[in-house]
């Protein structure tokens, strides 16, 4: 269980931790020893806490059993005064959000990208590319983080995009062992142009674009050492212009070898 | 409201728009997945609902208490199982 292994990082940070079943508590203690879970899972067998809460699974009937009463799935994040100041919510009930994007929400502090793609330094803007996690552990989201730093003076467009300008976009190549999400592009901010009046919608300085991925697990054996990688690929394209002069537009590939990891296994019995 | 992708692949499983390979079909049973919007509880900002209940180790968790007055995560997950 993801959650258990990043216990040491919540409590470092004195956020709480707690887990919600619709199952009865035997079989959560049973759970429990099996991946030697010490975080608190609460048991929820006639559904109670998720119907309090307001998440019950609602395309599945009482003829559903035994999957009936199951939450659709998710994470809240609560404030010191209890209030909700985040919340994870998926619309395929086997994709979650990492625990790193839980403490992130928790604490507020950045998650620093760890990965770097080298990329052939660009004309004018500055190209990073980097995944904010040290490997992809299966069905949970981290991001791709893709950074451009655009000199003062020049800015990128975003959409809508003018006729004949190039906007800032960037595509992760299709892998049957990844899914993603759709991009996550900052908001614009308008400028206008002196003489047309035309409007555009612009990047400044630095401009940093999110693609949740995940890995699909069940489709790679591990090599004979035990590790096991995918090549995260794809292309960023944008087009920098000052207020005198557009640069040729940009395209830049990059490349990122990425250690991914199945489900977990039980944890031997000890003897 | 269209069906949800489902592929079966050579071993028996089932895909789903992910590609994610998993034993039940999606749209049935543990994988019904909804289609438009769904309830997600209190929205950001709501107060969240104290809960009381048992944890594995037999002790009875009081939400709001045990955190203190520090920040918490509360994970809603459909089953140990599966």
């Amino acid at each position: 269980m993801e959650l258990q292994s990043f216990l040491p990082a919540f409590e470092a940070a004195g956020v709480s931790v707690y887990v919600v079943f619709p199952e009865p508590l035997e079989q959560l203690a049973s759970f429990a020893a099996d991946y030697a879970i010490t975080l608190p899972l609460l048991a929820d067998p006639d559904s109670e806490v998720i119907r309090e809460v307001g998440i019950l699974n609602t395309t599945l009937t009482e003829d559903d059993a035994p999957f009936y009463g199951i939450p659709f799935p998710g994470s809240y994040v609560l404030g010191e005064d209890g209030r909700v100041v985040a919340k994870f919510f998926e619309q395929n009930s086997l994709v979650r959000a990492h625990p790193d994007l839980l403490l992130q929400a928790a604490t507020g502090k950045e998650i620093e990208p760890v990965a770097s793609a080298p990329v052939s330094p660009p004309e004018h803007v500055e190209l990073e590319v980097a995944l904010n996690a040290e490997e992809l552990p299966a069905f949970l989201l981290r991001d791709l983080v893709v950074t451009l730093r655009v000199p003062a003076g020049q800015h990128l467009y975003g959409l809508p995009v003018s006729e004949g300008l190039v906007a800032t976009s960037v595509d992760i190549d299709e892998s049957k062992y990844l899914g993603m999400q759709p991009a996550v592009l900052p908001p614009t901010h308008p400028m206008v142009l002196m003489g047309t009046g035309e409007t555009l919608h612009v990047y400044e300085g630095d401009v940093t674009i999110r693609i949740p991925v995940l890995y699909n697990a069940y489709r790679i054996k591990p090599d004979e050492s035990g590790a096991t990688n995918i090549e995260l690929t794809g292309t960023v394209r944008w087009q920098s212009c000052d207020d005198h002069t557009c640069h040729i537009p940009r395209t830049e590939t990059f490349s990122i070898a990425v250690p991914v990891r199945g489900p977990n296994v039980p944890v031997a019995a000890s003897g | 409201m269209g069906e949800p992708s489902a592929t079966q692949h050579t071993s028996g499983w089932w895909l789903d728009d992910y590609g994610i390979l998993g034993p039940y079909k999606p749209g049935v049973g543990p994988r019904s997945d909804p289609r438009q919007a769904f309830p997600t509880g209190p929205a950001v900002g709501d107060a969240f609902p104290n809960i009381v209940s048992t944890s594995q180790t037999g002790s009875v968790i009081d939400l709001h208490s045990d955190r203190g007055a520090g920040p918490a995560v509360v994970v809603f997950s459909r089953a140990t199982l599966w």
